[in-house]
């Protein structure tokens, strides 16, 4: 009789906590629901960014252009243009050919005041006038570099930047590493008579000799960036450490160049190239490049100009970044990825940042492109290396613009 | 017993019973939450495919398949015969021997860390370790099973049946036993070196020839051009010139890129617990560490696509010594995984 009371009772307090939990339960999930209710209030208060309406650009007809002024050196000849067929992923993208015939065009320069564009290639570098649509050659004589083991690229000057509206500065790609220098130049508001030899620059900086801080010294100074006071150049050199070095301004003019921030070692992937300052300028931008048969390793990297320190590293999920810039009016982050592995994956790309994440959405396919560069109306040029056609006296690579817009 | 006693024992039970059930719920919370696999000092989380988390049961099984030999045609190879706990997960010969006796043609590839690798075989054909895993399988000289009888045979044995059926839902196919093979490679782990006791603070674990050696390795001798991150590879193809001296040297890279630049070129190999996986370089060709230091030591071996990142270094015969010694004793994990063969179904 007993055991069946405290079966009873069990049962009893078994469906009494039953119930209470029920009860219970049935309050947490309403409790839940009231938690839910915030976050939606909340995704109410998240205003959407507000898209801009793609501007319409009509693809410009063909007319026949000016014959571009021949300069000495023997293959290279920018020819007249031929507007580029291309097809664009937006409607609103148009890519305008503006000098061909060029040979591994580089970095991209554009010049105050008179919004000259220099352009370096492996001949040497020119000045292209968008008003006038002329190019001439600017300074040359450069030796060749060869870059690449298959495909191969010959290159000359690579990166181009302004110290001040006057003197411009290049990194050079055509000696080997451990003899590359950087050279600033006096350049004038108007194209020269004749180019000038390389070896006629105001100031020589380097060689980065192999000795304790480069293993076999530094090379191929793909970018060139001058801000904060200084000018940096990232170097591909010793890939141990994948240099960028610095060369402080003092009263106009450039100091020594020194090895400055260990990219590699900061990062754990290869080859800074492309560098540029933040809008506000506080920041020094680069894009690790990684290795180039391996696709999607390129990183989008900060680094504090004053302590040399990295601050954010972010996969971007390229296959090699060559140039980054910053558009003057959207202030919306530009990307070219050569791509080496798969050219047809190359283009320009905008670089979506939200937090620690990178989305790259590309905005035009390009064949292999290399710098790029804003002007103050917001116009984007670009040099693009191209694929050599079995013409060997033309040179695939051109200097193009996309009109304001990104 | 009074309404009102009633209703505070029954608050005080459902109180009770809720709070049970707060507990063992953090308890199972807090096991969840325990990985499954523990990634040793200096080694960074191992990323999952999100179709092939891992669970111990799927390890166990994964286990059971790598060290079963029923997994080749004539039963007397599995995938530990030519990749070895005791041999460095590799094979102490230059190349392995498979199927009748047929030698490969490459050196066999180490398992140790190939968690972290990017791309899998010495020409990086395979995207994942569950790419990998079929094709020594079906190989001609290696295993020699199509992957139909594998399936087969293996479900003819009651003990895997059970297994697959419990794990994944369904008898083996070729899809979930590359699954649990993979998931079974990815806990040989190496790491917590002396090398990694030294960065985390502790300045005693290294001696004095092994500091001077990873000194070199970061600097003078440009082995971090390659050799860099957590697992000491950059995941990427180098032609450092070796092979390329034979009369037809192997292609490596160029075959699956068809870039010209990727001829001669190979997967630059994870190093940890390398004194373990000798003889060494995709042909197997060198026998020590010292043979491979010198190879660098000397600029590699030049030909038309050797990388620029080899040169001459100019290392001292005690620079050469001392970076031997950083390999062998810096890089070698206190608790190297020496697995045995388990119970087979």
């Amino acid at each position: 009789m007993q055991w069946n009371l405290q079966r009873i009772l069990k049962a009893t307090a078994f469906c009494l906590t039953a119930a209470c939990l029920l009860l219970g339960s049935s309050y947490l999930v309403a409790d839940e629901k009231g938690d839910k209710k915030g976050d939606d209030k909340k995704e109410a208060a998240k205003e959407e960014p507000k898209k801009e309406a793609p501007k319409k650009e009509e693809p410009k007809k063909e007319e026949p252009k000016k014959e571009e002024t021949k300069p000495a050196p023997k293959k290279e000849e920018p020819k007249k243009e031929e507007p580029k067929k291309e097809e664009p992923k937006k409607p609103a993208v148009t890519v305008k050919t503006l000098v061909t015939n060029l040979e591994s065009p580089s970095g991209i320069a554009i010049q105050d005041g008179t919004g000259h564009v220099f352009v370096a290639s492996r001949y040497g570098v020119y000045r292209y006038d968008a008003k006038g649509k002329t190019v001439d050659l600017e300074i040359a004589g450069y030796p060749t570099d060869v870059y690449g083991k298959g495909p191969k690229y010959n290159i000359g000057p690579l990166g181009v930047a302004f110290m001040d509206k006057d003197h411009l500065v290049v990194g050079d790609g055509s000696r080997p590493d451990a003899e590359e220098l950087v050279r600033i130049y006096k350049v004038g508001d108007k194209p020269l008579e004749k180019w000038v030899k390389e070896d006629t620059a105001v100031q020589t900086l380097g060689p980065i000799k192999a000795g304790d801080k480069s293993a076999k010294g530094e090379g191929n100074f793909y970018g060139v960036a001058v801000g904060d006071g200084a000018i940096y150049i990232t170097c591909n050199g010793d890939d141990t450490k994948g240099w960028v070095a610095k060369s402080v301004i003092k009263d106009g003019k450039a100091g020594p160049l020194e090895p400055s921030i260990a990219t590699k070692e900061a990062t754990n992937v290869d080859a800074p190239v492309a560098i540029t300052f933040s809008p506000d300028g506080k920041e020094l931008v680069i894009g690790q490049m990684g290795e180039v048969n391996v696709a999607g390793d390129c990183l989008l990297t900060f680094y504090d100009p004053k302590t040399g320190k990295l601050t954010k590293s972010l996969k971007t999920g390229l296959n090699d970044i060559a140039g980054l810039a910053y558009s003057p009016k959207t202030k919306k982050l530009y990307a070219t990825d050569f791509s080496w592995v798969d050219a047809t994956k190359g283009g320009l790309f905008e670089l979506k940042i939200d937090g620690d994440k990178v989305t790259a959405e590309k905005v035009i396919s390009l064949d292999k492109p290399a710098a790029i560069a804003f002007d103050k109306e917001g116009n984007l040029y670009l040099t693009v290396f191209g694929t050599q056609g079995k013409d060997p006296e033309k040179s695939p690579g051109s200097l193009a613009v996309i009109k304001a817009g990104l | 017993m009074t309404t009102a006693t009633s209703r505070i024992s029954a608050r005080t039970l459902s109180a009770g019973v809720v709070c049970a059930l707060a507990i063992s719920f953090s308890i199972s919370l807090s096991q969840a939450e325990e990985p499954v696999i523990k990634v040793p000092l200096g080694l960074p989380p191992i990323q999952f495919p999100e179709d092939n988390p891992p669970t111990a049961e799927k390890i166990a099984l994964g286990k059971q398949l790598y060290f079963d030999k029923r997994l080749s045609r004539d039963n007397t190879i599995s995938c530990a015969s030519c990749h070895a706990p005791e041999k460095g997960y590799s094979n102490a010969d230059q190349f392995a021997t498979g199927f009748k006796g047929q030698k490969g043609g490459r050196n066999s590839p180490t398992v140790i860390n190939a968690a972290y690798n990017k791309f899998h075989f010495w020409d990086g054909r395979a995207g994942s370790l569950e790419e990998q895993a079929l094709g020594p399988i079906a190989n001609p000289i290696e295993m020699n099973l199509t992957h139909k009888e594998a399936v087969e045979r293996i479900n003819a044995i009651p003990g895997y049946k059970k297994q697959f059926q419990k794990i994944f839902g369904s008898d083996a196919t070729e899809e979930n036993i590359a699954k649990a093979i993979a998931t079974y490679e990815r806990t040989i782990l190496c790491g917590d070196a002396p090398y990694d006791r030294f960065k985390a603070g502790d300045k005693k674990a290294l001696s004095e020839s092994a500091q001077r050696g990873m000194q070199l390795f970061f600097g003078k001798a440009a082995c971090s051009s390659c050799h860099s991150g957590p697992t000491f590879t950059d995941h990427a193809f180098h032609n450092i010139g070796v092979g390329m001296d034979a009369k037809e040297p192997d292609a490596g890279r160029k075959a699956i890129s068809n870039l010209g630049g990727d001829h001669g070129s190979f997967k630059t190999p994870a190093l940890r617990d390398i004194a373990r996986s000798a003889p060494y370089m995709h042909d197997g060709s060198m026998k020590t560490l010292k043979e491979v230091v010198d190879h660098y030591n000397k600029g590699g071996i030049p030909n038309e696509f050797l990388d620029e990142e080899i040169f001459k270094l100019n290392l001292t015969p005690q620079e050469v010594d001392d970076l031997v010694t950083f390999m062998k004793e810096g890089l070698s994990s206190s608790n190297y995984p020496e697995h045995k063969e388990p119970e087979l179904p």
